[in-house]
Order: structure tokens, then C-alpha cells, then sequence
């Protein structure tokens, strides 16, 4: 369990993060969620104590990290951008690792062999490809068994095996009853992995919500129809609160009425239809919705 | 998954910890075969050249051994920072503080069983080659001079970590370290005050028949500047490690 509670942080004259609380709880997979620079990455640095919030605090396993005898045991970490020396084997690096908390050579070669690592484990990182240093991360995330999991980013540069092969670990972590929180920017990887979601923009929160909720309160779901007589049925389907699009010939977007209501209208008009599907607002599209004003004012700064 | 076993006190941790780094770094370990080497050849000049010498030799073996034990000593502070490394090991040690002490065990040890097994070999190589003018390894002359290059390269090492830690910079330590122990003895201007610099101190400490001009401190009081200087930049260097963002 992670408690964030009322936490700012500043960064010279730039808030990076701005009055964020919110709870992130065990047992499920919580995608961390914002536009670059949306104060993602250094809220994860203070769960750990990297930073220090500038007010506020963050609890994690009901203490402060720093507070923890064997902090590696509670939390385990993969935080942006590689943090191996690309001298030292994957090996020695766990090694390392495991020595500042007494864990035993048994427990680096598990981690090694759960990552699959293990034939390359005593190569010198520097070669290794982004994917095998994202899952060297993960095996030293994993190292202490830790109760609570945070992973930056972690699909970046894996292959779509790899992809899989998280997805899998991560719902596993969850249902072994851990915290787990994913920040990530690829949606679509979200969507397939993340029971809820915690979306910032700005350092500030716009969302805290199981997903399925972020997806029905995000556009409104459309009906997509195709038929033959697509611009017969569009003039029978025009009315008021009904928004029309067309993205071919035959096919017609409806928004505003259910799949229902125009295959009624299709029916009583004698309209053949061949395909009628209600589609749910993808995550990007509720993402876009809910962040669009802090990308914008993300980019006029950066315009000025 | 198993659960690893109990977790012990964060401070032998962390010096295990950095003993594994230390071994597991091909540049670090050529860099102590590099600095084994040079004390070497500095302990068996010592045995030959009478009186602990002021020569050149001594003085060029001396401060090779500081520059180089200076170089490894900010890399290793430093090299965390820019070779990102510091996310995972302050993750690990969150107090911070042991990591510095580890860093400073690790290396202060590896350099006193490398200066060990130099001045034997040194000591036994100026006795198979010069036995005429081989003075006596036991010789209080002598002993100071080895005693002398322990504890200056034992500062050089705290400089050096502590430097790295400061600066978060390979560039900006051994530039630090550089001004304080190489460029005083150089460059000799203001004896009088530059003695009371590391690099200055170190020579009082290591070398005896100095003329009076030199203006070298005398040998306690070098070892007492020595260490005075150690112990402000440790403490400056734990300092701003608990306090800074990583």
C-alpha cells in the first residue's frame, strides 16, 4: 500500500508535483498514468526516497521508506532510465544489491532465472539490449520479495513477447495480493494490464478510478453501422443530439443514439445493414479528454 | 517466489555492498594492479636511496600513487551518479550515509592490503638487486615513510569519495582532488601557508631530510592536518548526501 497524502514538490521555480494524494492499493494492478512531464516519475522517486516531497509526505507499507530496517523487503523499484553500471555483469549488480540486505546468491539466480537472464548474467550490462536492461530492473525490483512493486516505464524497448511475459508477471504480482503501480505512456498496454488507474497532469491528479470507469466517463461510446445505403440511412438518422460521422463510403459513426435505435430505424426503413457495433471510447480517447488541457498548456510553454 | 532471508544492520550491508562493486569492475581492479605497481617501485626506492629521501624518485612515485588512488577513489563516488547507478544504491540504503562509509572501508582496505603486499615486494626486490645499498626494511626511517604513504593515500581516498559524492561529477572531483593534493606540491607558492594543504602535509608526513626552506610541516602535525582534512570532507560529503535529491 502506498499513501501519498497532500504531497508538492518543487523543482527551482517549476511545481513538478502539486497537492497529490491518493492511495494506491494491494491486490491489483494500478497504471500510473500523464503526459510527460505530468510529475509521473518524481512522485515514484519520493515513494522511495530518492526526493523528498517539498511538503506532504508518502507512506509506503505504513512508514516512510527510509524508515523501513530492509526497505528492499517492502518495496522493490524500477525507476526510469538504467541504473547499472554498464561495466559490472548483470550478475554483479544484483549481487551488490542483494549484499546491502544480506539476501543470499540463491535468491540473485532466481531472480536471474525468473527474468531470463540467467545465460547472459555474467556479460557486461553495457551490451545488453534495452529490453534485457529492462528486465535486469525488474529482477532487482523483484530481488526482496518486496510487498509493494513500482515499475517506471517498464515495457520499454521489450519485444512483444516480453510484453506479454509483464503482463503476466504483473497480474501475477497482484494476485499474489502485492501493490502494484505501472506508470507507463503506452495506453494501449495499460488498457490490456491495469485493474485501475491514476492519471496526472500538470503534477496534479485528474483521475483515481478503476478503469473501466475512466473509459464509460471519457466519450461517449459510438455506434459504428455499415450498409450498403449509408447515405440513405445517415438522412434517416439525423436529428437533434445525434453527431454523424463517416470514415468510408458504407460506413457511418453515430454518436447519440444506441446501436438499438439505429438498427430500429434501419429496419423500419428497410435499410440493410451488415455490420452494427457499439464502440467503447478507447483509453486514449478518455485519456485525451481528461489531460487535453495540460498537454496544451505543456506545449504553449514550451512554445513561449 | 521464496522469501530472502532476514535483513542485518543497513552498515555492514552497505560495505559488502561496496566490496562487491569494488571487485566487480575491471577498470577498478586494473587500477589497484596499477597502484600495487607504483607503491611498489616506491617502497623499494625507499630501501635504497638513503634517508627516506627527498629525491625525485620518491617524491614522482608519490604523487603518481596519490593521482591515481585519486582517480579510483572519485570514480567510484561519482561514477554512481553518471553512470546512474546512484537510484539503485541509495534505493537500497535510503540513510545514505552507509553508502559513504562502505565506499571508504571498501577502498581504505583494498589499498592497505595492495600497499602490504607492495612493500614486500618492493622491500624484497631492493634486496635481491641492490644488496650494498639496501638499507633495512626495519629502519625508523623507512617505517615512516611506509606509515607516512598508508595514511596520505588513506586521506587521498576520503578526498577522493568524498569529492565524488560532492560533486556528482567524475570531472568535477578529480578536479577538486587535484587543486588540494597535486597542485600545491607542483606548483610551490606560499610555502608557508600551501603546507597546511593535503598534497603539502602528505610530503611532511612521508618525506624526513626536507630542508628547513621547504617548509613542510613536521610529521605529527602533517598527520594531524592530514586527518583533520579527511574527516571535514567526510562530513561535509554526508552532509549534503542526506540532504540532497538523489
Amino acid at each position: 500500500m502506498i499513501e501519498i497524502q497532500d504531497v508538492s514538490k518543487r523543482h527551482g521555480d517549476r511545481w513538478a508535483v502539486r497537492e497529490l494524494s491518493c492511495t494506491v492499493r494491494p491486490g491489483r494492478v494500478t497504471g500510473f498514468l500523464g503526459p510527460n512531464g505530468s510529475g509521473k516519475s518524481s512522485t515514484l522517486r519520493m515513494v522511495v526516497g530518492l526526493d523528498s516531497p517539498t511538503s506532504g509526505r508518502v507512506l509506503v507499507e505504513g512508514r516512510r521508506y527510509a524508515e523501513h530496517p530492509a526497505p528492499l523487503t517492502r518495496v522493490g523499484a524500477l525507476l526510469e532510465a538504467r541504473g547499472v553500471h554498464p561495466g559490472r555483469s548483470a550478475r554483479a549488480h544484483l549481487q551488490a544489491l542483494a549484499a546491502t540486505h544480506r539476501f543470499s546468491r540463491r535468491r540473485v539466480e532466481e531472480v536471474l532465472e525468473l527474468v531470463g537472464l540467467t545465460e547472459v548474467a555474467h556479460r557486461r550490462s553495457g551490451g545488453f539490449s534495452l529490453g534485457m536492461g529492462q528486465r535486469l530492473g525488474i529482477a532487482a525490483a523483484l530481488l526482496g520479495d518486496p510487498a509493494t512493486v513500482l515499475l517506471d516505464e517498464p515495457a520499454n524497448g521489450l519485444d512483444p513477447d516480453g510484453v506479454r511475459w509483464l503482463r503476466g508477471l504483473l497480474r501475477q504480482l497482484a494476485d499474489e495480493g502485492r501493490t502494484v503501480l505501472v506508470s507507463s505512456h503506452l495506453l494501449a498496454e495499460m488498457a490490456g494490464t491495469a485493474d485501475h488507474v491514476v492519471v496526472l497532469g500538470r503534477g496534479r491528479l485528474l483521475a483515481d478510478a478503476p478503469l473501466a470507469e475512466l473509459l464509460a466517463s471519457g466519450a461517449r461510446p459510438a455506434v459504428r453501422v455499415r450498409s450498403p445505403r449509408a447515405r440513405e440511412l445517415r438522412d434517416l438518422l439525423h436529428g437533434p443530439g445525434v453527431v454523424l460521422g463517416s470514415p468510408a463510403e458504407d460506413v457511418l459513426l453515430v454518436e447519440g443514439a444506441s446501436a438499438e435505435q439505429v438498427g430500429e430505424v434501419a429496419r423500419a426503413h428497410g435499410v440493410p445493414v451488415h455490420e452494427l457495433v457499439t464502440e467503447q471510447p478507447s483509453l486514449e480517447e478518455a485519456f485525451a479528454a481528461l489531460t487535453g488541457d495540460a498537454v496544451e498548456f505543456d506545449a504553449g510553454r514550451v512554445r513561449r | 517466489m521464496t522469501a530472502p532471508g532476514p535483513a542485518a544492520g543497513a552498515w555492514s550491508g552497505a560495505v559488502r555492498s561496496e566490496w562487491v562493486k569494488l571487485r566487480s569492475l575491471r577498470s577498478t581492479v586494473t587500477a589497484y594492479a596499477a597502484i600495487a605497481a607504483v607503491l611498489a617501485a616506491l617502497c623499494g626506492l625507499c630501501l635504497t636511496l638513503p634517508g627516506g629521501g627527498t629525491e625525485d624518485p620518491v617524491f614522482a612515485a608519490l604523487l603518481l600513487a596519490e593521482l591515481l588512488v585519486a582517480g579510483v577513489a572519485v570514480l567510484a563516488a561519482a561514477g554512481e551518479f553518471s553512470a546512474g547507478t546512484a537510484r539503485s544504491t541509495f534505493t537500497a540504503v535510503p540513510r545514505r550515509t552507509p553508502v559513504l562509509v562502505g565506499k571508504l572501508l571498501a577502498h581504505g582496505g583494498a589499498l592497505l592490503a595492495v600497499l602490504a603486499v607492495a612493500a614486500v615486494a618492493g622491500g624484497t626486490a631492493a634486496a635481491i638487486g641492490a644488496p650494498e645499498a639496501a638499507g633495512s626494511p626495519l629502519d625508523p626511517l623507512v617505517l615512516r615513510a611506509v606509515g607516512g604513504t598508508a595514511l596520505t593515500l588513506l586521506g587521498v581516498v576520503v578526498l577522493g569519495v568524498s569529492a565524488g559524492l560532492l560533486t556528482r561529477s567524475p570531472a568535477g572531483g578529480l578536479a577538486a582532488v587535484f587543486a588540494l593534493v597535486v597542485l600545491p606540491v607542483v606548483v610551490v607558492t606560499a610555502p608557508e601557508v600551501t603546507a597546511y594543504l593535503p598534497g603539502r602535509a602528505a610530503q611532511g608526513l612521508v618525506f624526513t631530510g626536507a630542508p628547513p626552506e621547504a617548509h613542510l610541516l613536521p610529521g605529527a602535525a602533517a598527520a594531524a592536518v592530514l586527518v583533520a582534512w579527511a574527516v571535514v570532507a567526510a562530513m561535509a560529503a554526508a552532509t549534503v548526501l542526506r540532504r540532497r535529491d538523489v
